[in-house]
């Protein structure tokens, strides 16, 4: 056996260490994935964890406003002076948590009523015209969530409420009450029918994958339709049902939108609401104060939701693939019950769209009729008697601006979200299995938790004031991209993961052994099998972000004006025509937009040579 | 020019899981090493281990005078810096580039310039029977067309030596013997060393030089193919090896009527064994004899060294006859010619040729030699 002698060729000039931990963590830190998750820590808590630690530290904190109320107190100092106000005035705060959790059930229940009906409409049975159901049932999730509530109160609105006479009025002369024009009941309708796409969704894939088998069965043993829908159908579809109901839920507690517009009038305030008014009122931390609150509820809920589903998600049985699920035939009332559907649809879909379009056409509110129409809100000059002044649509040098911002954000947003999120995929993908992996995946998936308005109100917190070398960000578009590559955060880490995952560790280790380096193995192997997938992710985020309001309503700034942002302001002071017309033109930016980035998806997945 | 492959005391932990412990083995310039055993006796660990995809957790390994890894002097030479090659077992071709890139991969990262790619990568896919595929995608291949372009891609690398993880376990049984032939005529051509990691030991059989059967991490025999089936090490050797199985019979060692030592079989039949053997052992010694199928003897004259038994079955397969016999609890299989003309319930007698039994220690497992 011979012994190995003095070592005459060491080639690599590491210099002479004893074997150990010390060592040991120098090899780890040159493997790419480690040195790379490490910095992903630093980015990610610098994204996810200060901006939290920073809004939870300023409620305690007193700012240089409080320091003239409270006599006495230096700017900085810690103090319960804002804690102790809120607990003092109780009604500040159960009354908008009481309208938030209000609207949040009603939204839900009105949601889930609607989809999970024409989810087993379409999937379960013989109604006609599946294609075109299943187009009008996905729409409304499409257009931003308070798209609806400006036709609405173009409907509704009349004189017995102190507003120019809305649609209804105008030709029926009906008024209908105020409880129908303000308040609760049309934000619930308005947030029901923005919801019910994505209840549907959720039930619609769920009843997919019943195996018809286990109904047939249960028939075979002698049970009514009826029965079998109650007894088998609907337990199998319970968890995605029950899985709709608590994330809409979530979802609406913390949306700012159409509560704002159709809330204030009646003086039914929500949570999101309160927090933008005490924003405005220069209360900064009481409105930090209630941010954390909603923060509280949307992890209690989503733990929920988790522990509930989590347990039963054995329950779905996932038939094999080709088998046909048995439709249920609705013998003569076909036809009639699909009429049903489209002209429902039709109400409370597309109309509302139009509605939209002809009002901005309308030269005074009041008056619909063809005699009142022009062209003036979408092109005229600026005229002080209408609309404030403001120049129409097409010819305002405000709404190009502030389409232009959208869009740089958007794709900026989108962009380095959709890179960080390929990072993030890389590592967790390559350190599968360690508790590395699953705390960076975890830490990526937190914003997730955090409703958008709040999450923009953490922003504020952290970035207004100087960050050790950064100056403060606030009203500037550097932290109008950042709170969306914060957001979205969780939806491409998603995407850089299962796009990760397809590339196997054994083509980079043939790479490797071939004596590739790992920026090279990254641009030549990586990159090219991944992507499609960075561009789906770079998409969804481009496509989510044209249309959000909550996300931005609190930073923004008329340097960083957005599409929804400028529209929702114009609402706000019942600049009715100009809203409208601005509103029709977001959808179309947004139907414009969704329409490119799925031919450009097309185009890019069908020129791979895989 | 190849040298000596030395792994010295390698140990691979994963956590509290020691997946090898202590290895040593030394591996011929220029030889067809095999590392054999069952699922996570380490094999492909070590295989990794020496590409230097994996970092063991302590040991050193060397090629002649050059270190490529010690723990002690805190070597770890990058793979590209080794001189290997790797073939993997699901062949790793990159799905979006073309035959030829793929191939000229690592060329272009040698920079080498493009005409004298251009050459080179056509005679590896030559060597491999595979130039008419050059543009073709790896989708577009079937298995044993990919397994070749795995192995092309590494031996345009002109590596000192070449690893093969398992290459043939994803095709099917028809195809795997035709590579089979592929590859020992490569070996033969190349003269480079080949490190090949197989469970399947009729594989091994076929292709090595030497093989290193392993388990648990621990070298168990390191032999030529021919030794380590006729003289396996240990009783784990002696079963794992062999299709089918290698016949092991417990017994004592007792001494006869002439003072000559015996084992004792089915607690009445002492059966004769080599003498030089047994001389080591004492009475009443609890041993293993092992005898492989093809060497027994199965007759219907009674002998004076064969033991009565009765047929179980007896099962036909072209060639040969495998007699299935039952001896108390005890299973024996013995293969005969095909034309025997032996059936189920006779009574029959059993011979075990004195050179083809091997004894083995019960309690140790080990081999007496």
């Amino acid at each position: 056996m011979s012994m190995q002698s003095e070592p005459r060729r060491a080639a690599q000039s590491m210099p002479p260490k004893r074997a150990g931990t010390l060592s040991g963590l120098w090899q780890q830190l040159a493997r790419p994935e480690i040195s790379l998750g490490i910095v992903l820590f630093v980015v990610l808590a610098y994204l996810v964890i200060l901006p939290l630690f920073t809004l939870v530290r300023t409620t305690f904190t007193v700012t240089l406003m409080d320091s003239f109320r409270i006599p006495g107190a230096k700017v900085g100092e810690l103090t319960l002076y804002h804690w102790r106000r809120i607990f003092r005035n109780l009604a500040i705060f159960l009354g908008p948590l009481r309208n938030s959790i209000i609207i949040a059930i009603g939204t839900a229940f009105i949601a889930l009523l609607v989809g999970s009906s024409l989810a087993w409409l379409i999937k379960r049975t013989n109604i006609p015209g599946k294609g075109i159901l299943n187009i009008l049932a996905v729409t409304p999730y499409v257009l931003p969530s308070w798209a609806l509530a400006l036709p609405w109160l173009e409907f509704f609105r009349n004189s017995s409420v102190n507003c120019p006479a809305g649609f209804l009025q105008y030709y029926t002369g009906i008024q209908a009450p105020e409880w129908l024009v303000f308040g609760p009941v049309p934000i619930m309708f308005v947030m029901g029918i923005h919801y019910f796409p994505f209840v549907y969704l959720m039930v619609a894939g769920a009843l997919e994958n019943i195996d018809s088998q286990i109904e047939e069965a249960s028939e075979l043993l002698g049970a009514s339709k009826l029965q079998t829908i109650c007894t088998v159908t609907l337990p199998s579809v319970m968890p995605a049902m029950f899985a709709a109901l608590l994330l809409s839920f979530s979802r609406t507690i913390g949306t700012y939108g159409t509560p704002a517009l159709l809330g204030g009038p009646a003086n039914f305030t929500v949570l999101s609401v309160q927090i933008r008014s005490f924003m405005q009122m220069n209360l900064a931390s009481q409105a930090y104060i209630l941010t954390i609150l909603l923060i509280a509820i949307s992890i209690i809920l989503l733990y929920l939701n988790d522990k509930v589903i989590g347990v039963r998600k054995n329950y779905s049985l996932i038939g094999g693939k080709g088998f046909k699920a048995r439709l249920n035939p609705l013998g003569k009332f076909r036809w009639l019950i699909f009429a049903i559907c489209i002209m429902l649809l039709a109400i409370f879909v597309v109309a509302p769209l139009l509605l939209l379009v002809w009002s901005s056409f309308m030269s005074s509110s009041g008056s619909y009729g063809i005699s009142n129409f022009t062209l003036h809100y979408w092109l005229g000059a600026p005229n002080p008697a209408l609309a404030q002044g403001e120049a129409g649509v097409l010819r305002n040098p405000r709404v190009w601006q502030s389409t232009l911002n959208s869009l740089k954000i958007a794709f900026l947003g989108g962009l380095i979200c959709a890179f960080l999120g390929m990072i993030i995929g890389y590592v967790v993908v390559r350190t599968r299995g360690s508790r590395f992996a699953s705390v960076l995946e975890r830490l990526s998936f937190i914003p997730m938790l955090i409703p958008s308005i709040a999450f923009g109100a953490i922003y504020l917190s952290l970035f207004s004031q100087r960050l050790g070398p950064f100056p403060a960000l606030y009203g500037t578009f550097a932290l109008m991209v950042l709170v969306v590559i914060g957001k979205q955060l969780p939806f491409s880490t998603r995407t850089g993961v299962s796009a990760m995952h397809q590339v196997a560790g054994e083509l980079e280790e043939a790479a490797k052994i071939c004596g590739a380096s790992f920026l090279s193995i990254f641009r030549e192997i990586i990159w090219p099998l991944t992507r499609t997938g960075f561009i789906s992710g770079l998409m969804i985020v481009f496509v989510t972000i044209m249309r959000e309001l909550s996300l931005f309503i609190l930073l923004m700034s008329p340097r960083t004006e957005v599409l929804t942002t400028l529209t929702f302001r114009y609402a706000e002071i019942s600049n009715q025509q100009l809203s409208n017309a601005l509103m029709s033109y977001l959808v179309l930016v947004v139907f414009l937009v969704m329409g490119l980035t799925k031919r450009y998806e097309k185009y890019i997945s069908s020129s791979k040579p895989r | 020019m190849s040298d000596k492959i030395i792994c010295r005391n390698i140990v691979k932990k994963f956590g509290n899981v020691t997946a090898i412990d202590h290895l040593t083995v030394e591996i011929e310039p220029g030889s067809f090493t095999t590392l054999l055993g069952p699922s996570g006796c380490g094999k492909t660990t070590l295989l990794r281990i020496i590409a230097g995809l994996e970092d063991p957790t302590n040991g050193e390994i060397s090629v002649g005078d050059k270190i490529l890894y010690s723990s002690e002097q805190g070597i770890n030479l990058q793979p590209k810096h080794r001189g290997v090659g790797l073939v993997f077992q699901s062949y790793a071709l990159w799905p979006h580039m073309t035959v030829f890139e793929n191939v000229a991969y690592g060329l272009k990262i040698k920079k080498m310039p493009k005409p004298e790619i251009q050459k080179k990568v056509i005679e590896v896919l030559r060597s491999v029977e595979l130039e008419a595929f050059v543009e073709r995608y790896p989708s577009e291949l079937s298995g044993g067309q990919q397994q070749r372009v795995s192995m092309a891609r590494m031996l345009a690398m002109e590596p000192q030596i070449l690893l093969m993880d398992e290459p043939l376990s994803n095709l099917d049984a028809k195809l795997r013997l035709t590579m089979r032939a592929e590859l020992k005529r490569i070996h033969n051509q190349l003269g480079i060393t080949i490190i090949y990691v197989t469970h399947d030991q009729s594989e091994a059989m076929a292709l090595s030089t030497h093989i290193v059967v392993l388990r648990n991490g621990k070298v168990q025999q390191f032999d030529t193919p021919r030794n380590i089936y006729r003289k396996s090490a240990n009783l784990f050797v002696a079963d794992f090896m062999g299709n089918p199985t290698t016949n092991l019979i417990e017994g004592q060692v007792v001494i006869d009527g002439s003072g000559s030592k015996r084992v004792r079989i089915f607690g009445e039949f002492d059966m004769e064994v080599p003498k030089d053997r047994v001389a080591t052992l004492d009475k009443g010694k609890e041993v293993v004899i092992a005898i492989r199928p093809e060497d027994i003897i199965v007759q219907k004259k009674k002998e004076t060294n064969a033991f009565p038994s009765r047929i179980f079955a007896a099962l036909d397969s072209g060639p040969d006859r495998f007699i299935d016999l039952r001896k108390d609890d005890i299973h024996i299989v013995a293969r005969e010619s095909g034309d025997i003309d032996l059936e189920m319930n006779e009574n029959v007698y059993v011979k075990f040729p004195i050179q083809a039994i091997n004894l083995y220690d019960k309690k140790t497992q080990e081999l007496v030699s």
